[in-house]
C-alpha cells in the first residue's frame, strides 16, 4: 500500500472523527475535493487521501472549530486570496514580515500605504526563504521577479515554489499542484515552499 | 448591478431574443434565449431555451424550460420539467416534476417529490426525497430522508443523519408497487446515524446502523449498535 495516502476508515480511526463530520467539512469546502482519491479495493471503490495532508488539515479544523464558525475556517483554507489590506507598519508589528524584508520588498515593488493580500505574501514569502538562511538578499530579487510576474497566472491554484541552485546560481520555479520534479545532480534543491499552505498561515496571522 | 432600469421580459408567442440584465423573465410561448440571463425573477409556463448561464434570485417553471449553462439560484421552484447542461447552485430545491442536471446540485435544501436526476454531486444540508432520484456521484447532505415512491439510484451517499423508508401503504401505492420498483440502489452509504429499508447497498458504515426490511447488503460496518430485520440479507458484518 502507498504510504503516502490513508485510507478513510483509517483516517476516521486516528482521528476519532465520525463519517458524519467528515462529511460536513467537505460540504463546507474545508476539505478539498482534489483530495478524495478513490481507488478500487478488493472490497470495491475506497476513498483515500494524501496523508500528511488531511491529517494536518483534520488537526487544524478540531483545534480552530470551537473558535471559528465553519465558514470562516473555510475562506482561511481556500486558495483564494483573502481582501485583507495592511499598512507597513502592522505588517511589521505582526511580525510577518522582518524590516530588512520590507525594505528588500519596498526597494523592489515601491512604497505604499497599504499592502494588499497579494503584495503581502509576495513579502510573506520572501521573509520565510530569508529567516532560514537559505536565500541570499540578491537572490530576493529574483524570487520577486518570479512571483510578481508568475504568481497571478496560478492564483486559486494550490502552487509550490521550488527554489533551486546549481552551481551557485539560483532559480526559482512556480509549478501548480505538485509534480513530479526531477533535476540533474548537480542542482540542490534549496526549498520547496506550498504556497497554499503559506496563504493559509497568513491569513491566521492576519485574522 | 442597478436594481431600477431592470426591464421586464415576457415573451408570449414564439420569439428569439438576446440574453441580459431583467427584473421578471416570464415566458408563456415559446421562447428561444441567446446569452446568459441575469434576473430577478424568472418565471415559465411555457417553453424556453437558453443557451447561456442563468442567475436570478427565483425561478418556477412550470413547462418547460433546458439550458445550456450553469444556473445560480436563491429558490428553484420546478413544476414541469428543467435540463440543465451544467452546475447549479441554490438555496432552495423543489423538484415537483422532473429535473436533469448534467451536472453538480450545491445548495441548502432540496426537496425533491418528482424526479431529479444529476450526473455529478448533490450537496445540501437537507435532502428530502419522497419521489425518485438518480445521482450520479455523491449524495452528501447533513440529513437525508427518503421515502421510497420510485426507483432510486446514488453512487454514494455520505451524511450525518440518513433515513430510507419504504411510502406510505395507501392502496394506490400497493396497485403502483407492483409496476415500480420501489427499492433504492447504492454502493455505499457512510454516515453517523443510519437508518435504512428496501436499500441494496455494496458497504453500509456508520455509528448507528439500523436495518430495516426488505435490504440486501453485502458489508455492514458499524462502531456503536447494529440491529436488523430478520427479512434482510446482510452478507458480512463488522465491528470496528
Amino acid at each position: 500500500m502507498d504510504p503516502n495516502v490513508i485510507s478513510k476508515k483509517e483516517l476516521l480511526e486516528l482521528t476519532g472523527i465520525s463519517y458524519g463530520q467528515l462529511y460536513r467539512w467537505k460540504r463546507k469546502n474545508l476539505i478539498p475535493e482534489d483530495w478524495f482519491i478513490r481507488r478500487a479495493t478488493f472490497t470495491g471503490q475506497e476513498t483515500f487521501f494524501p496523508r500528511e495532508q488531511i491529517l494536518d488539515r483534520i488537526d487544524k479544523i478540531i483545534n480552530m472549530k470551537d473558535g471559528l464558525s465553519l465558514d470562516e475556517l473555510a475562506d482561511m483554507f481556500s486558495p483564494n486570496l483573502a481582501g485583507a489590506k495592511l499598512t507597513s507598519v502592522e505588517l511589521l508589528e505582526r511580525n510577518i514580515v522582518s524590516k530588512t524584508s520590507l525594505e528588500l520588498f519596498v526597494r523592489q515593488q515601491g512604497d505604499s500605504e497599504t499592502y494588499t493580500f497579494q503584495q503581502i505574501l509576495y513579502a510573506y514569502v520572501l521573509e520565510r526563504l530569508l529567516v532560514t538562511g537559505e536565500m541570499s538578499l540578491d537572490e530576493g530579487t529574483g524570487l520577486l521577479q518570479a512571483l510578481v510576474s508568475h504568481y497571478p497566472k496560478l492564483e486559486g491554484k494550490p502552487c509550490e515554489l521550488i527554489f533551486v541552485r546549481k552551481m551557485g546560481i539560483s532559480t526559482f520555479v512556480l509549478v501548480s499542484s505538485s509534480t513530479d520534479l526531477y533535476f540533474d545532480s548537480g542542482v540542490k534543491v534549496v526549498k520547496r515552499l506550498n504556497l497554499a499552505l503559506c496563504i493559509e498561515e497568513l491569513k491566521a496571522k492576519i485574522s | 448591478m442597478q436594481q431600477e432600469n431592470r426591464p421586464d421580459l415576457i415573451i408570449q408567442g414564439s420569439t428569439n431574443t438576446s440574453g441580459g440584465v431583467y427584473n421578471l423573465v416570464n415566458v408563456q410561448g415559446f421562447g428561444k434565449i441567446t446569452g446568459n440571463v441575469e434576473c430577478n425573477e424568472l418565471r415559465c409556463t411555457g417553453h424556453v431555451t437558453i443557451s447561456g448561464d442563468v442567475l436570478s434570485s427565483f425561478g418556477k417553471v412550470e413547462g418547460n424550460a433546458s439550458i445550456s449553462g450553469k444556473v445560480e439560484m436563491d429558490t428553484l421552484e420546478v413544476y414541469g420539467q428543467v435540463d440543465i447542461n451544467g452546475d447549479v447552485d441554490f438555496t432552495k430545491l423543489r423538484v415537483d416534476g422532473s429535473a436533469k442536471v448534467q451536472g453538480s446540485l450545491t445548495g441548502e435544501e432540496i426537496k425533491v417529490r418528482g424526479f431529479l436526476k444529476t450526473t455529478g454531486d448533490c450537496e445540501a444540508e437537507v435532502f428530502h426525497g419522497k419521489g425518485a432520484f438518480s445521482i450520479g456521484g455523491l449524495l452528501n447532505a447533513g440529513r437525508i430522508e427518503v421515502h421510497l415512491h420510485g426507483g432510486c439510484e446514488a453512487r454514494e451517499i455520505g451524511g450525518e443523519h440518513i433515513e430510507v423508508r419504504k411510502a406510505g401503504s395507501s392502496t394506490l401505492n400497493k396497485l403502483l408497487k407492483h409496476i415500480f420498483n420501489n427499492t433504492l440502489s447504492v454502493d455505499t452509504v457512510e454516515g453517523d446515524e443510519i437508518y435504512l429499508e428496501y436499500t441494496r447497498a455494496k458497504v453500509v458504515r456508520g455509528n448507528n446502523v439500523v436495518i430495516g426490511p426488505g435490504c440486501e447488503i453485502d458489508l455492514v460496518e458499524y462502531a456503536t449498535d447494529l440491529r436488523y430485520d430478520p427479512s434482510s440479507q446482510i452478507k458480512e458484518q463488522m465491528r470496528r
